[in-house]
């Protein structure tokens, strides 16, 4: 499975340091708005794709052509990679060395994860605190500077959990950003606040006015992906489920 | 095999989404959670036909959106609609909603049976 999953260029991808975003499917879906609102408010074009014959069978259609639902996203000082499909733990066990392994070939010098962690009291919430939790003393030192709040009790579950495993494991620095958001109905909301921190960590200037003001048709068309996301997160997490708020099940 | 449009609502003609919904069973009662975009308290329409409960409601603006990252183009839907069959012990008289934030959260309580005295 692991050598199965290959990332492929479709334009010449110089090595230089930069960073890279990931937004995988999870908890609000908060990474997956999160990239894909930077990846297109940034303007950075498709720069390569993921592929493998374990993944489910599924073309993407965006503008009329067929796409792979992996898709990196780049320029010259950041790179975003992008799912549209949830990654199940046999995925997740594919996809993330080649996905890290890549971006350590091409100069990435920091991974940031970007994610939600489920916070029951969300709909009352109006200040939505983002929290960091990084792999080694370079990410913990960036969440120390930007006045992040660092995540020091919990599980994580998923895909987070393990790109931040795998990099531990191959000393790459990661640091994992999380906003509180809604468990199962996707949250634009948490996503501002995400992008506000990280402009802040790389020094970008992403304006989370439109993506507030177009916040109801983004969670009706995350519907879909949502409740994919939500069969998928509820298979790995049966257990934890069982402690969650009712309102949350 | 299937393709999914994402465009729908031109096909659809303008019709219902099914909104995301979850069901809990909290042992004396049932939760309902709904996400409802778009759409204000007063244009929610809630009724029970025996133990399933039906959900209308319509958006205050006609849905449009470019496609953008992991997000396909989306336009023409204006109201959300579905049906959910409650469990035979659900007790709807006594049922409670209230709807914050874009979010219809429904309580129905189970019906109690009848008490059995100890001679």
């Amino acid at each position: 499975m692991k050598e199965s999953v290959k990332v492929l260029e479709t334009k010449d991808i110089p090595s230089k340091e930069r960073a890279a975003l990931v937004g995988i499917p999870d908890t609000g879906l908060v990474g997956g708005i999160s990239a894909s609102y930077i990846a297109d408010k940034l303007g950075l074009s498709e720069i390569a794709h993921l592929e493998s014959d374990d993944f489910p069978p599924v073309v993407v259609v965006h503008e009329g052509r067929p796409k792979s639902p992996i898709r990196v996203y780049g320029n010259d000082s950041v790179m975003v990679l992008i799912s549209e499909i949830p990654l199940t733990s046999s995925l997740i066990s594919g996809v993330i060395p080649a996905m890290v392994s890549w971006f350590r070939e091409k100069g990435v010098s920091m991974i940031l994860a970007l994610g939600g962690v489920a916070n029951p009291k969300r709909q009352e919430l109006e200040e939505l605190s983002v929290y960091g939790l990084g792999t080694d003393a370079r990410a913990d030192e960036i969440v120390k500077k930007n006045g992040i709040r660092p995540f020091e009790e919990g599980v994580i579950i998923g895909p987070n959990g393990v790109i931040m495993r795998e990099c531990a494991k191959n000393d790459f620095t990661c640091l994992y950003l999380m906003a509180d958001s809604y468990y199962r109905f996707p949250d634009p909301g948490a996503s501002a606040s995400l992008i506000r921190t990280l402009n802040k960590v790389l020094g970008l200037d992403v304006d989370v006015k439109q993506l507030l003001e177009k916040a109801g048709e983004i969670k009706i068309a995350a519907r879909d992906l949502m409740k994919k996301t939500s069969e998928y997160m509820s298979d790995i997490e049966k257990g934890r489920l069982k402690e969650a708020p009712v309102m949350y099940r | 095999m299937p393709a999914e449009r994402r465009d729908a609502g031109e096909w659809m003609g303008g019709e219902c989404l099914e909104p995301l919904c979850y069901v809990g069973d909290g042992g004396d009662r049932f939760f309902i959670s709904m996400e409802l975009p778009l759409v204000e308290k007063k244009d929610i329409e809630l009724s029970f036909a025996g133990s399933e409960l039906e959900i209308r409601a319509k958006m205050r603006k006609t849905l449009t959106l470019k496609s953008f990252g992991a997000f396909g183009r989306l336009s023409g839907f204006c109201s959300f609609g579905r049906r959910i069959r409650l469990p035979q012990d659900a007790d709807p008289g006594n049922a409670r909603a209230r709807f914050v934030k874009g979010i219809l959260e429904i309580e129905v309580p189970r019906k109690r049976g009848a008490g059995l005295s100890i001679e």
